[in-house]
C-alpha cells in the first residue's frame, strides 16, 4: 500500500506539473496567462467562434473557454473564475446552444483543475461526490479524463484554432431531412446563463449571447422559444445566426462548421459590428423591458 | 461447503430471489436423476433418465430464454405467408446465468450417463458445484469432472492461492474497467447510428468492439478464476489470447473455451464430429455453431453470427490444403504466412462481431449490422480527418497496447505465476495495475456483457 500511495502521489505531482505548464485554455486560465479583450464560452458550437479570425479582424486578443458538451453550471464557474482573474476583459461572447445539449459527464473531467478553483471544487463535490472523493484519495485519478489528455496534447502548442475541420459526405448532406432537434429552453440551464450575464454586468463587462449557424435544412424546433425565454430571464438580446450560412461546404456536420464556415461566420459577425464592444458596454445589448 | 452454498444463493438471490427456486429445482432434479442413472445398469432406464434431465434443463432454458423468440419468429413466418396470426408473447424475465448453470448441470448428468464420472452422493456438494458464486452468472462453465472432485478437498487459506487469485482479479478488473468500459462509449456511438460516421471511424469502432467484448468477458473470467483460486478452487482457463489464432478451429480452442469445449464434447462429437466424411463434418460444424450462436441470445443476429463462424470453419477445411501448397511452393517464410493467417482470422471474426453486437438491438439488429458493414466497405471518407472523438481513440489504443504487451510477453514471463514466488515483482505488478486502473478506469457501472446471456 505504501508503494501504491507513494507512486500515486509522485505520478500525480508529475501530471500536475504537466497540466499547469500546458498551453491548454484552462491551464492558461488558472496559471494567470489568459489575458484577453474577448472571452468566448460555450460548447463545441462555441468552438466555431474562431479565435484566429477574431484576432485577425479586430486586432484584439481573444480566448475561448469552450469545450464539447459544456454544461451551464460549469460554464458559469469558468466564466466567473475568468472574470475574477482577468477583470480587464471587455466582452464575453456566449454561444447559447450549450443550454440545449449539456454533457453532464463532462464535469468530472475537470477534476484535473479542481485544485486551482474553489468554485470548481465545490461544484464537482456537490454533483459528483464519488469522483471528488476518489480524486482526493488518488491523485492519479485526477488525471483520468479527456480534459487532461487535451492538456497534454496542447502542452507545447496553442489551442486557439481548436475546432473540427472536415467536409460532409454527399450522403450526409442528402440525408439532412432525417435529422433534427428540438430545443427545450430548460429553466435550470437558463438560470446558469443568467448567473453569467448578471456577473458580467456587475463588473461592467459586455456580454453577448449568440446562436451560431446550423447546417442549412437541419430542422431546429423552438429556437424562438429559447430566444424569448433567454431574453426574458437575462434581459440580454440573443443574436440569432442559426441560418446565416447556406453553403453545405461550410460545415463539418449538421451542428458544426468547419474552418471555412468558422471564418465566414466570424466575418459576418465582424461586419455586423458584433465583435466591436460598445463604449457603454454592459448596458447596450440589454433589452429595455 | 455450506457457507459457500449459502453465500452463492444470497449472491444470486440479491438479483432476484424468485429465481432461486429455479436453480434449486434444477439442482435437485439433476442430483436425483444423476443418482437414478448411477443406480441402474439397464440401458433403457438410463436413457430415459438422461432424456428426462435434458428435457427439464432445455425446457427451462427454452422457456425463459427462447419462448418469445420462437413465438415472434413463428408469427413473422405466418405473416410472411400473408396470414395475420393473433399470437401474443409473454413478459418473461431472463434469469441471469441460466445458460451457464444449465450447461454446467447438464454436463454432470451426461458424464454420469457416459460413466465418465461417479455419481455425487452429497446434495450439498452438488448444489455448491452448480451455484458456486464466482462462476454462477457468467461462467466459465466448469464441468462436473473438474469441480466436483475439488469439493472433497479440505479448503484452507493459502497465501499462494491468495496472491495468485488477487493477481487474476486485478488483471481482470483492469481489463473490464480500463479497457472494455473505456472502449464502450465509442463503440455504442457507432452502433447507435452508423449512418453518421465515416468508414474509418466505424472500422475503428469494430476493432474496439472486438477488444471490448474480449476484455469484458475474459476480464470477468479472470475475476471468477481469481476469486475461486482464493477460495481454494481451480477453474479451467476460459481464454488464451484468441486474436492470435491462425485458424478458426484454433480460435475456438482459445475463445470461451469452456463453452466451445462443452459444445464440442456434448454436441459436435455426438453428432459424429469429423468421422463420417466431409459433408457430414461440414453439417456438424454448422449445427454446432448455429446452436452456439443461439446459446448467446434469442435473436437471429446471434444465429447469423454462429452461421458465419460455421461457414468460416467449413471454408477453412476447404481452403487449408491449397493454402498449404502455396506456402510450400512459394517457400513463404513462416512468420509471413502466420501473419496473413492471423490477420485473416481476425478480420473475418470482426465481420461476425458486427452481427453479434447488433444482436441486442432487437428488430433493427440486421439493418444496423448491414448498414455498418456497408459503410465500412464503401471506404467513404477513410481518412483520419473523418474520425470523431480522437481522444477516446488515443485512450483506447493505449489500453489495448498495454493488453497486447502483457499478453504477448506472458508466455515467456508467466507474470501471474512468477509473482506468487517473487514478492518484489508482486508489489510492482499489483501497484502498477492499481495505478493503471486509477488512470484509465471508467467507473460508470457498466454491467458485464455476458450477464445478458
Amino acid at each position: 500500500m505504501i508503494v501504491v500511495f507513494a507512486g500515486d502521489r509522485l505520478m500525480g505531482w508529475y501530471f500536475k506539473s504537466q497540466v499547469s505548464g500546458s498551453q491548454f485554455r484552462y491551464s492558461k486560465l488558472y496559471r494567470g496567462d489568459a489575458t484577453a479583450d474577448i472571452m468566448v464560452i460555450g460548447n463545441s458550437r462555441g468552438l466555431n467562434i474562431y479565435l484566429p479570425s477574431i484576432e485577425a479582424l479586430t486586432s484584439k486578443k481573444a480566448i475561448s473557454l469552450c469545450y464539447n458538451g459544456m454544461p451551464g453550471d460549469l460554464a458559469s464557474v469558468l466564466t466567473r473564475d475568468y472574470i475574477d482573474r482577468y477583470p480587464s476583459v471587455k466582452t464575453v461572447i456566449l454561444e447559447l446552444c450549450m443550454v440545449e445539449m449539456p454533457d453532464e459527464q463532462l464535469l468530472p473531467g475537470f477534476v484535473s483543475y479542481m485544485q486551482y478553483s474553489p468554485r470548481l471544487d465545490s461544484l464537482i463535490r456537490s454533483k459528483f461526490y464519488q469522483t471528488w472523493f476518489t480524486s482526493k484519495i488518488s491523485h492519479l485519478y485526477q488525471y483520468n479524463n479527456e480534459v487532461f489528455q487535451r492538456a497534454i496534447y496542447y502542452k507545447n502548442r496553442s489551442d486557439n484554432d481548436w475546432t473540427s475541420d472536415r467536409s460532409m459526405s454527399e450522403k450526409l448532406v442528402k440525408e439532412v431531412g432525417r435529422y433534427g432537434m428540438e430545443f427545450r429552453a430548460d429553466a435550470n440551464q437558463l438560470q446558469h446563463i443568467k448567473t453569467i450575464t448578471d456577473y458580467c454586468r456587475s463588473r461592467s463587462i459586455e456580454v453577448k449571447l449568440v446562436i451560431a449557424p446550423f447546417f442549412p435544412g437541419f430542422v431546429v424546433k423552438n429556437i424562438d422559444l429559447l430566444k424569448s425565454k433567454t431574453e426574458m430571464m437575462t434581459g440580454c438580446k440573443v443574436y440569432d445566426y442559426s441560418t446565416v450560412l447556406q453553403n453545405s461546404a461550410s460545415f463539418s456536420d449538421y451542428l458544426h462548421m468547419n474552418i471555412r464556415g468558422c471564418k465566414e461566420f466570424v466575418q459576418i459577425l465582424d461586419k455586423d459590428g458584433f465583435l466591436t464592444p460598445d463604449e457603454n458596454t454592459a448596458q447596450n445589448n440589454q433589452i429595455p423591458y | 461447503m455450506g457457507w459457500s452454498l449459502l453465500a452463492s444463493y444470497v449472491f444470486y438471490g440479491w438479483w432476484d430471489w424468485r429465481f432461486l427456486s429455479l436453480i434449486i429445482i434444477s439442482t435437485v432434479m439433476d442430483f436425483y436423476l444423476g443418482s437414478l442413472i448411477g443406480q441402474t445398469e439397464n440401458p433403457r432406464r438410463r436413457k430415459q433418465y438422461i432424456i428426462l434431465s435434458m428435457i427439464m434443463n432445455l425446457g427451462f432454458l427454452g422457456f425463459f430464454k427462447y419462448f418469445n423468440f420462437f413465438i415472434d419468429s413463428f408469427a413473422a413466418m405466418l405473416q410472411g405467408f400473408g396470414l395475420e396470426p393473433s399470437i401474443s408473447s409473454l413478459n418473461i424475465i431472463l434469469p441471469v446465468g441460466i445458460s451457464f448453470y444449465t450447461f454446467q448441470s447438464m454436463s454432470y448428468t451426461i458424464d454420469v450417463y457416459r460413466k465418465h464420472i461417479p455419481v455425487e452422493k452429497s446434495l450439498l456438494k452438488f448444489a455448491t458445484f452448480i451455484a458456486l458464486f464466482p462462476q454462477l452468472v457468467a461462467g466459465p462453465i466448469v464441468r462436473a469432472a473438474d469441480l466436483l472432485p475439488q469439493m472433497n478437498e479440505d479448503k484452507k487459506f493459502n497465501w499462494d492461492n491468495f496472491n495468485s487469485g488477487m493477481g487474476r482479479i486485478l488483471w481482470g478488473f483492469f481489463k473490464k474497467v480500463a479497457i472494455a468500459d473505456s472502449l464502450a462509449p465509442f463503440v455504442d456511438q457507432c452502433w447507435a447510428d452508423p449512418f453518421k460516421f465515416s468508414s474509418l471511424h466505424l472500422s475503428i469502432g469494430v476493432v474496439f468492439y472486438s477488444f471490448q467484448i474480449y476484455c469484458d468477458f475474459s476480464g470477468y473470467s479472470d475475476i471468477a478464476i481469481g476469486l475461486a483460486r482464493i477460495m481454494g478452487f481451480h477453474f479451467p482457463e476460459n481464454f488464451r489470447t484468441p486474436y492470435f489464432s491462425k485458424s478458426f478451429s484454433e480460435f475456438w480452442s482459445r475463445w470461451h473455451i469452456s463453452l466451445s469445449s462443452w459444445l464440442r464434447d456434448y454436441l459436435y462429437i455426438p453428432l459424429g464430429g469429423n468421422r463420417h466424411g466431409k459433408l457430414s463434418t461440414y453439417k456438424n460444424n454448422m449445427i454446432t455453431m448455429l446452436l452456439g450462436g443461439l446459446w448467446h441470445g434469442a435473436n437471429w443476429a446471434f444465429v447469423f453470427w454462429g452461421f458465419l463462424h460455421g461457414l468460416y470453419l467449413i471454408l477453412q477445411r476447404i481452403i487449408t490444403p491449397p493454402w498449404k501448397a502455396i506456402i510450400r511452393i512459394t517457400r513463404m517464410p513462416k512468420f509471413i504466412s502466420g501473419a496473413i493467417a492471423i490477420v485473416t482470422v481476425y478480420t473475418l471474426t470482426n465481420i461476425a462481431w458486427i452481427y453479434f453486437r447488433s444482436g441486442s438491438l432487437g428488430d433493427s439488429s440486421f439493418s444496423t449490422a448491414n448498414q455498418l458493414l456497408g459503410n465500412i466497405l464503401s471506404f467513404e471518407d477513410f481518412t483520419w480527418n473523418g474520425v470523431f472523438n480522437k481522444f477516446q481513440i488515443i485512450k483506447g489504443v493505449i489500453v489495448i497496447g498495454i493488453l497486447l504487451v502483457v499478453e504477448i510477453s506472458n508466455p515467456r514471463f508467466h507474470w501471474n505465476r512468477t509473482q506468487v514466488f517473487k514478492p518484489v515483482l508482486r508489489v510492482a505488478l499489483f501497484a502498477g495495475l492499481i495505478w493503471l486502473i486509477a488512470l484509465f478506469g471508467t467507473f460508470s457501472s457498466n454491467s458485464f456483457i455476458y450477464f445478458q446471456f
